[in-house]
Order: structure tokens, then C-alpha cells, then sequence
């Protein structure tokens, strides 16, 4: 069933039903442990939600190709590459599978956050959005004190970060703490504002979808709107947020699904108007491997399903409610 | 994509399994530690370049392995803040320390053991311990 992807900040339901089913993900035991993925620190169940943690870290350290042909610098196997956008496009898949699932709604549709229209505010208005208050996600801090996602020291059912990347050594680590957001927080450490729509509107305008040397700042599509070059429009959204979500562990917090679900639908967009096609083919080199349209995706579906090709066309997936 | 593969793929069970397999076939090295260094090659006019990097961070008198690596383009890069490529290695530790203001806590107790027999000899207003940044 295709279902339909809206806007958080104009459907209600939709803000609902992802709080819930995030909510629900993240109490429902996966039925392994940290243990089970060599996490150091205290061994703890590791929930549903936090698969997703676990995958997105291991990706981001599946350099492509692997050592000492390359390093993580170059590419990996969801970002610095071609195939960023189709990878976050299978984790959104399978998020929102999981999601339908558990609120037992297969109509259920990821919401997104069109981040651009904030970034035409004013920078102090940026910050002071309906998305930031308790009614939708919860606002700034360390620990996150708003919304459904706050830290609650006396209650271990509220929203607990048990998954980190430590900073001193790339790995991730067990803890019991709370979500961690310092919204538009100056430079080098923040970014005090948004993309803007102007800036989505120049990504869609690049017809090449990536080039030669197909790494972090390969000029194309997907470079631009990944932020190796020109205004950094994906990473900035990471960086504006801050905290957990400046982190390789950022859907720690659940403002990366809206995220990547607008980038998905900027990416549909751009599809939709220049044709589903995809660089790298297969007649691109192996240190390209991980990239190519016919190689198989960095996730626990068989090469059969995803492949970046695969993903091109979701229209028997979901569809957005407007593209941009 | 077939929605009945892709929910059977999305299982909790199939993807932990998955992640579990990585984990292990990675033999521990998902760290950054093995890659702390840079080494950046090309051909120029027929002469072979390799440029090697290493940074050697000391923070408050310790010295930590953040993992800094050096693009192609000079862009400093590092595995803990994916979405960071600043041209700068200073910023770079700068956005290290503001985002994981826990990992670079100094001790406090002998400020806090000064600060208490200040204010216990003089009477003084209690201030509070600046956190270092």
C-alpha cells in the first residue's frame, strides 16, 4: 500500500502518531543487548528504536571501500558518497514499517519538517517555531526538559539516550542519560540558521546527480544537497540542532527522521523532475563498491530489494504530500 | 519495493541479527582509532605524492585521539561529528569540546575545596564553579 507522506507542522495526526510510534519503538525490546554489538559500558537491552542508532553508526563506519584502499574520510557506506540518499531512503523504509507495525496502521505515513521554510525566517524566529514546543517535539537542552521526548531523572520510562558515540574514541557506548539538543548555537560547534528555500531550490536546479570523484565534495545533486559543498544544506540541519544530532549516533533523537525524510523529499522531487536515474553505474571502478546503481545497500534486506536502482521509484511505497 | 519483503526485512529480529553480524565481522574495529592518521596520495607531473597527516590534540594538559582526518581538499573531518568538514583543525576541536562538553570536563574538586574555605574564611557570596570551556 502507498501511503502518504505529510507535513508534521500542518497534520496533527501524523505529529501524533510518529510521537507514539517513536515512543513505542523505543520501549519495545529488540531481544538482544549491548553486548550482542560489542558496545562498551553497562550491557542493557537494547530497544527497537535503537537498532536504528546502531545501524546508522556501523554504516557511517563502513568505509567504501574498506581499508587501506580508503578510510571513512572518503566515503562510507550512507554518506560521503552517491548512495547517501538511497541509504537514508531504506532506513526511512524500514523505520516507517516498524512504525506502522507497532501503532497497527499500515496507512501510516512519516511525517517531514520542511526546515527550509524556517530558514526564510527571521534567525531569531528560526528557533521559536511550533516544532520546538511541548506540543510537538520539545525544545533546547541538555537534557531535552519539553515535550515527548524530555528527560525525566525520576522516571526511567521517559526518553533515555542509552547509545553514544564517545568523542575520545569513535565507538559507541552504553549510558543512561538524557537527549541532548543546543539549537542554533554559533559556529564552529553550531550553526545559527537554517537552509533556506532558495538554497533547496538551487539543489534542484543541478541536473547531474554526482561526478567524478564521487566523494564528500564531488560537484551534483547530491553533494549540494548532502553539504559537502555550497551552503551545506542536510548538514547544517544536523549542526543548527546540535547535541545528539551532530553526533554519527544522531537518530538518537527523532528530529532525524523529519529531517531525512524532507531531504528524501527533496531527492523525490529532484527525481521526478530530471528522471529516476542514478550515478555511479556499473561500469564505474570497485573502489566504488557500495555506490554503484546495481550494489547492494548497507542493510538487512537482501540485494534483491535494495539496491540504489531499487529505490528510484517508490511510487507503490509512498508518495509526499507536495514536493518542493 | 515489495512492502511484504521490505516489513519482513524490517523486523526487529532480522535487523538485529544483521547488525549483530557486523558488529562482529568488524573484529572491534569500529573505532577510530585505526585511522587516526591521514594519508593523502596523487600524481603530479608523473612524480608519485603521498602526503601523510597526523594530529596530536591535547586538551588541558591530556592528550586525546579525536580521530582527525584530513580530505583531499584539506577539509578537516572527523568520525564522531559526521556532518562537520570545517577548514579549520581548531574549529574542529572547538566543535569537539562544545558538543561533548562531557567528554572534557575538568575536575573541579580542588577549585571546589579553595572555593569553600574562601567563602567559609571571608564569608563571601557562593559563585558558582566555572565549568571550563
Amino acid at each position: 500500500m502507498s501511503v502518504i507522506r505529510r507535513n508534521i507542522v500542518n497534520d496533527l495526526a501524523a505529529r501524533d502518531a510518529f510521537v507514539r510510534g517513536v515512543l513505542m519503538l523505543k520501549n519495545e525490546a529488540s531481544g538482544s543487548t549491548t553486548r550482542d554489538f560489542g558496545i562498551s559500558g553497562p550491557v542493557v537491552n537494547v530497544s527497537t528504536y535503537d537498532l536504528f542508532v546502531i545501524w546508522h553508526y556501523q554504516a557511517m563506519m563502513q568505509a567504501t571501500p574498506p581499508p587501506p584502499a580508503n578510510s571513512q574520510r572518503i566515503r562510507n557506506a550512507a554518506h560521503r558518497g552517491p548512495v547517501f540518499l538511497p541509504w537514508h531512503r531504506v532506513m526511512l523504509l524500514l523505520l516507517e514499517a516498524n512504525l506502522q507495525r507497532v501503532l497497527g496502521d499500515i496507512t501510516f505515513g512519516l511525517p517531514y519538517w520542511d526546515w527550509a521554510v524556517d530558514g526564510d525566517l527571521p534567525q531569531a524566529a528560526q528557533v521559536s517555531t511550533p516544532l520546538w514546543t511541548s506540543d510537538w517535539i520539545g525544545g533546547n537542552g541538555r537534557p531535552v526538559t519539553s515535550g515527548p521526548f524530555r528527560f525525566n531523572p525520576s522516571d526511567a520510562t521517559s526518553w533515555r539516550v542509552r547509545i553514544e558515540v564517545g568523542s575520545t574514541t569513535g565507538a559507541l557506548r552504553s549510558v543512561n542519560r538524557g537527549l541532548s539538543r543546543q539549537i542554533a548555537s554559533p559556529p564552529p560547534g553550531g550553526s545559527l540558521t537554517l537552509p533556506t528555500t532558495s538554497q533547496v531550490s538551487t539543489a534542484l536546479g543541478i541536473s547531474v546527480y554526482d561526478s567524478f570523484d564521487w566523494n564528500a565534495t564531488s560537484n551534483g545533486f547530491r553533494t549540494y544537497l548532502e553539504g559537502g559543498i555550497g551552503p551545506r544544506i542536510h548538514d547544517r540541519v544536523h549542526i543548527w540542532v546540535g547535541g545528539d544530532m551532530a553526533s554519527a549516533a544522531s537518530p538518537n533523537d527523532p528530529v532525524f527522521y523529519l529531517n531525512h525524510c524532507n531531504v528524501d523529499r527533496i531527492w523525490e522531487s529532484w527525481l521526478t523532475t530530471h528522471g529516476k536515474t542514478y550515478l555511479p553505474d556499473m561500469s564505474a571502478g570497485a573502489y566504488l563498491r557500495g555506490h554503484r546503481i546495481d550494489d547492494p545497500i548497507a542493510s538487512p534486506l537482501s540485494s534483491s530489494v535494495a539496491t540504489p536502482r531499487q529505490v528510484l521509484d517508490v511510487a507503490t511505497n509512498y508518495s509526499y504530500d507536495v514536493l518542493p | 519495493m515489495d512492502a511484504k519483503k521490505l516489513a519482513r526485512g524490517a523486523s526487529p529480529a532480522n535487523l538485529g541479527g544483521y547488525l549483530k553480524k557486523r558488529a562482529a565481522s568488524s573484529h572491534g574495529h569500529l573505532t577510530h582509532k585505526q585511522n587516526s592518521s591521514s594519508s593523502r596520495t596523487t600524481t603530479h607531473n608523473g612524480h608519485k605524492i603521498v602526503l601523510e597527516t597526523i594530529y596530536r590534540v591535547t586538551i588541558d594538559g591530556k592528550k586525546y585521539d579525536l580521530g582527525l582526518l584530513a580530505d583531499d581538499q584539506g577539509n578537516v573531518h572527523c568520525h564522531s561529528l559526521p556532518n562537520y568538514q570545517l577548514q579549520s583543525a581548531l574549529d574542529m576541536v572547538r566543535a569537539i569540546v562544545e558538543q561533548f562538553p562531557d567528554d572534557f570536563e575538568k575536575k573541579q574538586k580542588k577549585t571546589t575545596v579553595a572555593h569553600k574555605h574562601a567563602t567559609s574564611r571571608k564569608g563571601a557570596v557562593k559563585k558558582p564553579v566555572s565549568k571550563g570551556k
